[in-house]
């Protein structure tokens, strides 16, 4: 009995995992119109910054063996910087150049991290990475612990997110994604805002990596697979793009249900089957969606149909 | 002169949009531009207000040389303009829309989104109470929490006007803003037009609708081939013979 809730445990953190990057994802690319195919790349830069900065090896040339606090917010404040570099010249090209070029971002960081060994043991990695508290629980009950680290932090990114969504910041970002020319010729500023949002992403994808580590509990390049970005996008379309709750509906139904097929493993046979499943019902849930509700599950009108009560009901 | 173009010179390719196209704009004046279709009239605005660079000429606003700025930081001078198709964000309430134009960059800020919500309200009330006052003022109260893209054409092109309004405009250039009206709606462009007017901001204005706009501007620019070929008072101008040749017509002023 004991270790259904272990295994929900473990399978709802990465679910929340997800849900934060699709929540970030969707701040970026919904609100923001970022069509952001790097949230991998920005993930590893993350992760690999954590690690580096804090694990107790002597086989990099480079281990400060920061505590874990200090470890995570300088993670986020590089993982900033590494975002504010690659937008200065990505974000000045449009829609599908921009996602080109993330891309290409995510694939060249991949590399560097395989190849530079020095500092990242190439594509060994690293393992058995220590976690906090890890030694007051057993190894079956820190699932426990990291569901909660992992839903505290997805619901302050997602408040974060929700009330800088509905701030006039967020009302700037609609209109800049709905219409470009009209935003400048009120004034606003196209290039600089798009910047703000990539670095404030990258800070906070920076800030949730640490628990992406955490929950793999080792280190290598091909956790970030580029199809990592392409499952967050399609858990933020087929929850709703645009619509605060959107992300985590998504990945609740994306993640939870491909994980939750782990249940049905009575043999190895069954194995191969339901790994090869896991693809096609991703392509078959989007394909789907797409058909039937091309705005997602929760449309984004929902999301700012009171935007007025904001301000007017404080008479 | 609150506003001068000189000799602006713009090529796309090979075709010359603009040719040596000189205009000035009076402070507190509402001046027209006409021509034909393909006259440059549009690209002269574009080029106004930093929507099109400029290939040679200088245009001078309010003591500013604005002819190598970004359209944002022509809007803070204090030009704006409305576009020949009625633009908006269409995803957003006409509120939201009015909204975005009026609060102001510091209040746009990420940072100020975490600091209390009582300071951002009592901001937002402020810029909020003036888009009611200028919703009630042009009778578009019903339209303020619909989205803007399913709103009419004609409450669009007054919706975007006031939104531009929010910008607190020293001139505002208008675009054929009565194109599509009936007349109805013409007076009640006529009597806002009138109105921004009167709150001391001055109006430059495209317009194919002749009787409209000879009627409501005070002095008016033919423009052809990317060159001005006729300007004055709006009744000398109708009988100015290149006018007449290249853009009105005989027949229709004769009658």
């Amino acid at each position: 009995m004991i270790g259904i809730f272990v295994f929900l445990a473990s399978v709802l953190t990465l679910v929340f995992i997800y849900a934060a990057l699709a929540t970030i994802l969707n701040f970026e690319a919904g609100w923001g119109g970022l069509w952001d195919l790097g949230t991998a790349g920005l993930l590893a830069v993350g992760a690999y910054c954590y690690v580096i900065l804090t694990v107790e090896n002597n086989e990099i040339i480079f281990a400060p063996q920061l505590p874990v606090w200090a470890g995570i917010i300088c993670t986020s404040v590089f993982t900033g910087f590494v975002a504010y570099l690659i937008g200065i010249p990505s974000l000045r090209m449009k829609d599908e150049y921009f996602l080109i070029t993330t891309f290409a971002f995510s694939v060249v960081v991949l590399q560097l991290i395989t190849t530079e060994s020095s500092i990242t043991l190439g594509a060994t990695g690293f393992h058995n990475i220590k976690r906090p508290f890890d030694d007051f629980v057993t190894t079956r009950s820190y699932n426990f612990v990291l569901l909660g680290i992992a839903t505290f932090a997805l619901i302050i990114i997602w408040l974060f997110i929700r009330r800088i969504g509905r701030s006039p910041f967020g009302r700037v970002l609609r209109a800049i994604r709905d219409n470009e020319p009209a935003a400048k010729s009120i004034g606003k500023l196209i290039f600089v805002t798009r910047l703000k949002v990539f670095v404030i992403s990258g800070v906070l994808i920076g800030a949730i990596s640490p628990i992406y580590v955490w929950y793999i509990r080792s280190l290598s390049p091909h956790m970030f697979h580029v199809t990592l970005a392409f499952t967050v996008w399609t858990a933020l379309v087929i929850g709703g793009i645009g619509n605060f709750w959107g992300p985590i509906l998504g990945a609740i139904i994306l993640i939870g249900l491909t994980e939750a097929l782990q249940f049905l493993q009575y043999s190895a046979e069954y194995a191969v089957i339901l790994a090869a499943a896991r693809p096609v019902i991703i392509g078959v849930g989007l394909i789907v969606v797409m058909r039937f509700r091309p705005q997602g599950i929760l449309p984004e009108k929902n999301s700012f149909k009171n935007a007025r009560n904001f301000v007017d009901l404080q008479n | 002169m609150i506003l001068e173009t000189n000799n602006l010179v713009k090529n796309f390719g090979g075709v010359k949009a603009l040719h040596s196209a000189s205009i000035s704009v009076a402070k507190d004046s509402i001046t027209g531009l006409i021509g034909p279709n393909g006259a440059g009239k549009t690209t002269l605005f574009n080029a106004i207000s930093g929507f099109t660079t400029i290939d040679s000429g200088s245009i001078r606003f309010d003591g500013h040389e604005v002819g190598k700025l970004e359209p944002s930081n022509i809007v803070k001078l204090g030009l704006t303009r409305t576009f020949q198709t009625p633009s908006g964000f269409s995803s957003m309430s006409v509120w939201e829309n009015i909204m975005a134009s009026g609060s102001d960059y510091y209040l746009e800020s990420p940072f100020k989104a975490l600091s209390p919500n009582i300071f951002l309200r009592r901001k937002e009330k402020i810029v909020s109470k003036k888009v009611s006052e200028m919703l009630e003022r042009f009778d578009l109260m019903d339209f303020i929490d619909k989205p803007f893209g399913e709103i009419s054409i004609v409450e669009m092109r007054f919706v975007e006007i006031i939104r531009q309004l929010m910008t607190s405009p020293k001139i505002l250039l208008m675009d054929e803003p009565a194109s599509g009206f009936g007349p109805d709606n013409l007076d009640r462009l006529r009597d806002m037009i009138l109105w921004i007017k009167d709150e001391g901001i001055t109006i430059l204005l495209i317009e194919h609708n002749l009787p409209f706009i000879l009627n409501i501007v005070e002095y008016v620019y033919v423009l052809a081939n990317g060159e001005v070929i006729g300007e004055g008072i709006p009744s000398e101008i109708i009988k100015d013979k290149v006018v007449i040749e290249n853009y009105i017509g005989k027949q229709n002023v004769s009658s």
